[in-house]
């Protein structure tokens, strides 16, 4: 039988991060790596952006060549989901049929896109968005004068809207909730992108629910619940993911929306860590569990749980972030909006260059920036970080004039 | 072939400490300390964060984004969540014009 010091299952972001901690803290320890796709670790922001609008090219994804694992002594296993965790005598058992013998595992299994249930969703030509695989496929279909229609207007949804009208597609949303990005952004600020995407061509139909896609071999029409008829070339569905928590229930970890893990980011079973999307960590900051699904939470995970893998004994403490490009507009948000009682607005949207600022009880919860001078972001995180009382200040932080600074 | 290219002068830079260079597609940041000047990649490599508009505390520049950590005398990573330093250029003053080799 084969044998590893640390397994690091998920072959993503996350897992990349801890093999290098992991080397950096433990020279001689053996790693293995096992993931899914066929690929070494990928960046996969720009599979929405650079990548699909053709101005990132394929090589330029890879975090690290094939080489420098063979370098660090990093072994790789591609290809190959890893299909049972036994925790009695620490082995994994790949879908290859092989077994590895570990000391210490990370669980970094990412998550999958939801598939939506409806007639013809099963068509070559309906499109989900996860993969390298899946962005090849979506810039297949990407030519001048093409018809989309995308399903889901979330981040992944909206990156995906403008890449694809910069292409030249013509482009129609279909998103459920009455305005699009309903799970993080207010009527206002969402209907200021709206507007914008709008003008630069983006068709939106909100409130309304895919029921059918149209099509023989391949789409030619989406039809939505209000009975209107979209015709399409092809569709990309963004609607969501659900954490690949298979693996870990099925060897008896605890599993509620996540692999349940505590700062230190151990599973039940103190020898096997969670990181990234599959995790549902206690976020220190909040005091409250979350699970997130952001790049650089995984990369602040994917390096705790290598630091701690290898013997330290560091805790969660990061103010979450997330940052995204719509057409020409450059987002910075961080914190957790889901706690607010107050928005406010610091800057104007007719300038095309302001921050929405999520406040409750007083203290900022999280803050939305669009163009926004980003000499404010370190300041406005600490005041999230250090939960200041902020009453009597909302003039000041609506006013785009004021030093923020100030505050601190 | 590489130049020193004038950028500034040091009466532009009496009252700031850090300016943003747009150079021939390549963005730089230009910073002051004391007395002296460091120019560097204006693209931190994380994400890509201006590094100009970074908080300085001696020889230490901090991305506003993500708040990566970088040498400004040699570009060297020295905080996460970064790991590759930054591009450096040589810097010269020559009476009151400050030119940076390209």
């Amino acid at each position: 039988m084969k044998s590893t010091k640390y397994l690091l299952i998920g072959g993503g972001l996350a897992s990349s991060q801890a093999a290098k901690q992991l080397r950096a803290h433990d020279g001689r320890g053996a790693i293995t790596l096992v993931g899914e796709e066929p690929y070494v670790p990928y960046d996969r922001p720009p599979l929405s952006k650079e990548f699909l609008r053709g101005e990132k090219r394929r090589d330029e994804l890879f975090f690290d060549p094939e080489q420098y694992f063979h370098d660090q002594d990093i072994g790789l296993v591609l290809g190959v989901a890893v299909q049972r965790l036994n925790l009695d005598d620490k082995t994994a058992i790949l879908a290859n049929g092989e077994a590895m013998r570990f000391e210490k595992a990370l669980i970094a299994t990412g998550g999958r896109p939801v598939r939506l249930k409806l007639p013809g969703g099963d068509l070559p030509g309906v499109h989900y968005l996860r993969t390298l695989d899946d962005s090849d496929a979506i810039a297949t279909e990407a030519a001048q004068g093409k018809r989309a229609v995308l399903i889901g207007a979330g981040f992944i949804g909206m990156e995906v809207a403008a890449s694809l009208t910069q292409r030249g597609v013509r482009v129609t949303v279909i998103e459920a909730q009455p305005h699009i990005w309903a799970r993080f952004a207010d009527a206002t600020l969402a209907g200021f992108f709206q507007d914008y995407c709008t003008q630069k061509g983006v068709t939106f139909h909100t409130d309304e629910i895919a029921t059918e896609i149209r099509g023989h071999d391949r789409p030619s029409s989406v039809v939505t619940r209000s009975g209107k008829e979209l015709p399409c070339d092809f569709v990309c569905v963004g609607v969501g993911i659900v954490p690949n928590v298979e693996l870990a229930h099925a060897a008896g970890l605890k599993v509620d929306n996540g692999v349940v893990v505590n700062e230190y980011l151990q599973a039940s079973d103190p020898d096997i860590y969670a990181a990234g999307d599959v995790a549902n960590y206690q976020d220190p900051v909040f005091a409250k569990r979350r699970r997130v699904e952001h790049w650089g939470h995984a990369e602040y995970c994917g390096q705790l749980a290598g630091q701690n893998m290898a013997g330290a004994n560091n805790t969660y403490d990061l103010v979450t972030y997330v940052w995204s490009d719509i057409f020409d507009l450059h987002l910075e948000f961080a914190g957790d909006e889901t706690e607010h009682d107050q928005v406010l607005f610091r800057g104007r949207f007719e300038n095309r260059s302001f921050t929405v600022l999520y406040l409750k009880r007083h203290i900022l919860t999280a803050y939305f920036a669009v163009n926004a001078s980003s000499k404010e972001f370190p300041i406005l995180q600490h005041l999230i970080r250090h939960k200041r009382d902020l009453a009597g200040r909302e003039l000041q932080l609506q006013d785009p004039t004021y030093a923020l600074k100030g505050l601190l | 072939m590489s130049k020193f290219v004038k950028v500034a002068t040091t009466d532009e830079m009496a009252n700031q400490l850090a300016k943003h260079l747009a150079m021939d597609g390549e963005k730089i940041a230009l910073f002051k300390v004391g007395g002296a000047f460091y120019a560097l990649s204006d693209t931190c490599t994380h994400r890509g964060g201006p590094l100009s508009e970074g908080d300085v505390e001696g020889t230490e520049v901090t991305c506003p984004w993500h708040g990566a950590k970088f040498d400004l005398r040699t570009g060297a990573v020295l905080g996460p969540p970064a790991q590759t330093g930054v591009k450096v250029y040589p810097v010269k003053v020559t009476g009151r014009d400050i030119e940076i080799e390209i």
